[in-house]
């Protein structure tokens, strides 16, 4: 386990050097203050169905998702560079001639860019939670359960991504996996929400899309329930072991392949 | 009785499209200091990762004592300098010879005495706390050979390892790799630089085009012995065959002529035969074989067969 730590460390000190990382994170930040913490504001719409708890449930949920996209495209750009790089720039070579087997490396370099994504996750809720406590006085905490389980789906798309950049270009490995993520995400509305159903009546090749695409976009609504009543809770469990059997299945195909790899 | 620290049996090893090796046989005994000669692309670098289980074989096996190499405790025993050595360069020196500890699972203590042992060994310790993308190559190389010998290897596995070194820094490493054996270190290198592997090798294997073409001692080596060198001006094709009728092989390169004599009259005769085929005489010497004429008359041997 030292070892897999060891490894960790360096990728969370070499990836922490890339700019783009800051970029991002001056970005989200910008776009949490110009929304003021997404909160209703001057906003006094009382007529229609809207009242201003639903504006603000509606803020804080389309900030919830925001924080989501936000940390899916940390995880494209880190997970995208994290193996090909020690590949390319041969770094890898004086890691894996040492007493180590080479599931530990992938495993080292998952965890160092799991731990940045979560510590930029963290960061980016608290300052959300601070920006409405300020406007409104209330103190979302459920964001960090719907986080938990958002956190599933991280775990998901970066080890996609580092099983697809061992058989293709990274940025095509990173695209793939967000677009299977908001594939995922578009085609469960309909299976989640009755409502929308009436209007939309997916089709069997939707279906068999649906249930063929790990179940990424249930979780993420599953999680957004934890902010809002207007999000199902239901099938959050059977999506949580869809997305872990996913994991599993990705991490034994990925282990296959990096250990057969030549370098 | 000597044991093996490397048995390597029948190994092939395909690329797409060439054979890198080609049913490889050698045994390296632990302690000496064995050295790999090779033209490039004659395997040797297919070979050593394969030690290390960067690359998988074909076919055939490869044992560190005695431990098949896709065991990874086995490199708890063993030290690697590449050809190119690869580092974080955002890492400073002795940061990187740290986490190369931590690899090693060495605890802490050990862990910061080897550390400063295998920095001042290399003559790095005084750049230790610069970042290693200010490093020069050599020094790079320098730091690459420290993390080789952080672990206290039982055996070293060097591929190029005067690779970008100057002359100073060469010797250097020459009298740490004797030091090394010295101390029981078995020590296997890839070079193509002859005179240094002439120095430190013990025994030597010849390898082209992925087949072992010759292994032993260099005086197992040597068949030839005694080699005659001349330097001639107007050499010409009657010349060449009075020479190569005393001889019992002739090379020629521009206007020199080295030959192998057939026996120890051979070199009385040759000024003679210089002249009454009208050519000038520039200087005659007679020398042992060295080990560079060994591996140029064996690939040449391999390239040209003699009839």
């Amino acid at each position: 386990m030292n070892k897999i730590l060891t490894i960790a460390h360096i990728t969370v000190k070499e990836e922490l050097r890339n700019k783009v990382v800051y970029i991002l994170l001056v970005i989200a930040f910008l776009f949490l203050f110009m929304a003021r913490g997404c909160t209703p504001g001057k906003i006094t719409i009382q007529q229609g169905f809207i009242s201003p708890d639903q504006i603000l449930n509606m803020g804080i949920v389309i900030t919830f998702s925001g924080i989501i996209f936000w940390g899916l495209s940390l995880c494209g750009l880190l997970a995208m560079n994290a193996i090909p790089r020690e590949l390319v720039e041969e770094t890898v070579v004086l890691t894996i001639t040492k007493p180590i087997k080479r599931t530990w490396f992938l495993l080292g370099k998952f965890l160092g860019v799991l731990f940045i994504v979560f510590i930029n996750l963290i960061v980016l809720s608290i300052g959300f939670l601070l920006l409405l406590y300020l406007r409104t006085g209330v103190f979302k905490m459920s964001i960090f359960s719907g986080l938990a389980v958002a956190f599933l789906n991280f775990i998901l798309i970066i080890s996609l991504i580092f099983l697809l950049s061992l058989l293709l270009p990274r940025v095509i490995s990173a695209l793939l996996a967000f677009s299977i993520y908001v594939i995922s995400l578009g085609l469960s509305i309909p299976f989640y929400f009755e409502k929308i159903k009436v209007y939309w009546e997916p089709s069997l090749s939707t279906k068999l899309l649906h249930y063929l695409l790990p179940q990424l976009g249930g979780l993420h609504l599953y999680a957004s329930s934890f902010l809002s009543d207007f999000f199902p809770s239901h099938m959050g469990f059977w999506s949580a072991i869809d997305i872990t059997g996913y994991i599993i299945v990705i991490w034994l195909v990925m282990v296959f392949i990096f250990k057969r790899k030549e370098i | 009785m000597v044991n093996t620290a490397i048995e390597v049996n029948h190994l092939t090893k395909d690329y797409t499209s060439v054979r890198a090796l080609d049913s490889l046989s050698l045994e390296v005994r632990q302690g000496e200091c064995f050295g790999l000669l090779g033209p490039n692309g004659a395997g040797k670098t297919t070979l050593i990762k394969i030690f290390l289980n960067l690359i998988s074989p074909s076919s055939g096996s490869v044992k560190i004592f005695d431990q098949p190499v896709i065991n990874e405790k086995i490199r708890d025993r063993v030290g690697y300098l590449p050809e190119r050595v690869k580092i974080y360069g955002f890492l400073k020196g002795s940061e990187f010879l740290d986490y190369q500890g931590k690899l090693y699972g060495m605890e802490h203590t050990k862990r910061n005495r080897r550390v400063e042992e295998c920095l001042k060994v290399v003559g790095m310790y005084e750049d230790r706390l610069r970042k290693i993308g200010e490093y020069s190559k050599g020094m790079v190389q320098r730091i690459g050979l420290a993390q080789a010998l952080l672990n206290e290897p039982e055996i070293l596995l060097l591929d190029e390892p005067a690779a970008g070194l100057d002359p100073i820094s060469n010797k250097e490493i020459r009298d740490i790799l004797l030091r090394l054996k010295e101390a029981g270190v078995t020590v296997f290198i890839n070079s193509h630089l002859l005179s240094e592997i002439e120095m430190i090798c013990d025994r030597v294997a010849i390898l082209h085009r992925g087949h072992l073409v010759k292994m032993g001692t260099k005086q197992e080596l040597t068949t030839k012995g005694e080699l005659i060198e001349l330097k001639v001006e107007g050499i010409n094709d009657l010349l060449l065959k009075k020479i190569r009728e005393v001889s019992t092989q002739v090379q020629l390169e521009q206007n020199r002529i080295t030959l192998t004599p057939k026996d120890s009259k051979t070199i009385t005769v040759i000024p003679e035969i210089v002249i009454n085929q009208g050519g000038k005489l520039l200087s005659l010497t007679s020398r042992i074989e060295s080990l560079e004429d060994i591996f140029y008359r064996l690939i040449k041997e391999e390239e040209e067969p003699i009839e």
